[in-house]
């Protein structure tokens, strides 16, 4: 499903990052943990092909990525790859529902409102449809950023410290959340982030150190 | 979700900007607009009140009075000229028609004007009840006198002293309604026509009665202070008329006939056509100070649309980063910012155009109502497409910037940050 060798990544033509082997199979679930500052942000935008490869391969779907040009890559990333930002990123002058529309305009992918209202009425926010992210709890925006990572089926779901900001009882709710919708997506899950607390969760953990 | 509903959420969530940026744009525009619409409107009235009149011939003073006493009867004519010279120019072979002009009287703002059925007729009237007169005393009013005073033919009215309201009645002499003129959207809708005599007559018994006021007095047609004194001792007194309004017979005489008469007789020659040129471009300085606020307006708000769309894209560097992360690609988001750029243009156009068009009818109605003028509707302005036109360019150059920023965007750099 997702396989890195020998890729050298990094911001621009400066290697941040020497990557051995990395596999994840379908609906395979990888926590890489780390302290901040150890590439694990470089790692996830590379997959996400925001940040172009130096060397080696980032195999996706059997679909090479780093020989993709940026525009090939914008495509790719916004049918195949779902992202959940620690900062959620919401588009503040559009409704909940508009920005889960959004993703799909701005991938070029048909927009299925029936979908969007699915993954909202399945994270228990449909009521909040019309709603500015400004209204909503951080609890809320969070799930509003999730039903938009998996809105498109993707087959790998990139998600960036998504708990580290919450606190206990949230941080085990959002994970749990997480998990079970990229496994009913049937998508692979690729989580950075130095939160300990969620470790438990994962059977294929890798730190950071080891990839150095 | 389409480009479009996206601009307009991110111009509603910064509705007070973009309030501001839509309304300066749309003042700039609708003062372009009303100023286009209201010198259209009045240059198409002055053309077709010259309607070909060559030339104006009265007594000497300014020559734009003249023009706008005799032809567009806004003006009080500055004197009267003798009959006798009149008639020399009216039988000079390079004179192909002469209207006499005799102002003095008028009837509810109307001007009373003694000439002959030729003037009408110059400009196209046909009478739409009656005839022309036959006798002294018997008037024929234009469209609009017609229906402000709801006179019908075989009605009767009399004149007062001066071309303004509120002068002396002159009660011993009705004028008997024989003929209304049809609409033709001239000054003549707005005239009193009769023969020449009737003024006369009205004015000889008048000055016999020495009881006018000497400031309606200037106004008149036996106003002459020369004569004052003379023409009391030998009735009956010199017969004279207003202006004349002449038509060449060939080019020659527009070289000729103003030279001659001029330098050789005791009247002015005005020429329509120089004179309004004239006016046009003293009047032009005020309209050419309106349009440059115009101009200055439209271009402030393109300053007001860069520092928007350049503050948009500076504060949502993030949506634009998350854009491209969601699989937009760069061309993409440079077209979102730019029809961002042209939504808010085009609203200030539509709004300008939309007010620019109630201003202009209501200037136009305010002109109608205070200067005894109407004046017609231009409708769209041949200008106003340009104007849309340089109006969307000036927002699309201006959203460029903004846009090739966004392009340029590093979308890995921001989302990282943080912030």
């Amino acid at each position: 499903m997702l396989s890195l060798e020998n890729a050298v990544l990094g911001y621009g033509k400066k290697p941040v990052l020497h990557m051995g082997t990395l596999r994840i199979g379908p609906g395979g679930q990888c926590l890489i943990s780390g302290a901040s500052g150890s590439g694990k942000t470089t790692l996830l935008y590379s997959v996400a092909g925001l940040l172009p490869v130096i060397s080696g391969r980032i195999t996706i779907n059997d679909t090479d990525i780093a020989d993709m040009s940026e525009s090939e890559r914008d495509h790719f990333r916004g049918k195949h790859i779902g992202i959940i930002y620690q900062t959620l990123h919401l588009v503040r002058s559009l409704s909940v529902l508009d920005n889960l529309m959004l993703a799909s305009y701005a991938s070029g992918v048909k927009q299925n409102r029936e979908r969007a209202l699915h993954m909202l009425h399945r994270l228990h926010i449909e009521d909040k449809q019309d709603a500015l992210p400004g209204e909503l709890s951080q609890g809320q925006a969070q799930r509003v950023a999730i039903a938009r990572a998996v809105l498109h089926r993707p087959s790998l779901i990139l998600a960036d410290e998504p708990t580290s900001s919450l606190d206990d009882k949230n941080c085990e709710r959002v994970i749990e959340v997480i998990m079970q919708v990229a496994k009913e997506a049937g998508a692979a899950l690729l989580i950075a982030t130095h939160d300990n607390r969620i470790r438990p969760h994962f059977s294929q953990v890798m730190h950071f150190e080891e990839f150095k | 979700m389409n480009i479009l509903r996206l601009s307009l959420c991110n111009l509603r969530f910064r509705a007070l900007a973009s309030f501001f940026n839509v309304t300066v744009l749309a003042l700039g525009i609708a003062t372009i607009v009303t100023l286009l619409h209201v010198s259209l409107q009045m240059e198409r009235r002055f053309d077709r009140d010259l309607q070909g009149f060559d030339l104006v011939v009265g007594a000497k003073g300014s020559p734009i009075q003249l023009i706008l006493s005799s032809i567009f009867h806004l003006d009080s004519p500055s004197g009267n000229i003798p009959l006798d010279e009149a008639l020399k120019i009216v039988h000079n072979p390079l004179v192909k028609t002469a209207i006499p002009v005799a102002l003095g009287d008028s009837y509810r703002g109307f001007r009373i004007v003694g000439t002959s059925p030729d003037y009408p007729k110059h400009y196209n009237a046909t009478l739409a009840q009656g005839a022309y007169w036959t006798d002294n005393m018997q008037a024929v009013l234009g469209s609009e006198v017609a229906r402000a005073s709801g006179l019908e033919v075989g009605g009767t009215f009399v004149g007062s002293h001066g071309l303004t309201e509120g002068g002396e009645e002159h009660t011993q002499f009705p004028y008997k309604v024989v003929g209304i003129l049809a609409p033709t959207g001239t000054v003549a809708d707005r005239l009193v026509f009769t023969d020449v005599g009737s003024v006369w007559n009205v004015h000889e018994h008048h000055h016999e009665e020495d009881e006018h006021p000497a400031g309606a007095a200037a106004a008149g047609v036996a106003k002459d202070s020369d004569h004052d004194h003379d023409h009391g001792k030998e009735p009956p007194p010199a017969r004279e008329i207003t202006s004349l309004l002449l038509t060449y017979k060939s080019d020659y005489a527009a070289v000729k006939l103003p030279y001659l008469i001029n330098k050789t007789s005791s009247m002015m020659a005005a020429s329509p056509a120089v004179e309004m040129h004239r006016l046009w471009s003293i009047i032009g300085v005020g309209s050419e100070t309106i349009r440059f606020f115009g101009d200055a307006l439209v271009f402030i708000a393109g300053a007001g649309f860069f520092v928007t769309l350049w503050g948009a894209v500076a504060d949502r560097r993030y949506d634009i980063a998350l854009m491209r992360s969601l699989g937009a690609t760069r061309r993409k988001i440079f077209s979102f910012v730019l029809v961002e750029g042209l939504t808010l243009g085009l609203l200030g156009v539509l709004l300008g155009l939309v007010l620019g068009h109630a201003f202009a009818w209501e200037v136009q109605a305010t002109i109608e109502a205070s200067r005894h003028m109407t004046l017609e509707p231009v409708g769209m302005h041949p200008f106003e497409p340009y104007l849309v036109l340089i109006a969307l360019l000036l927002s699309g150059i201006v959203a460029l910037i903004p846009a090739f920023m966004a392009y340029r965007m590093n979308v890995a750099t921001v989302l990282s940050k943080n912030a």
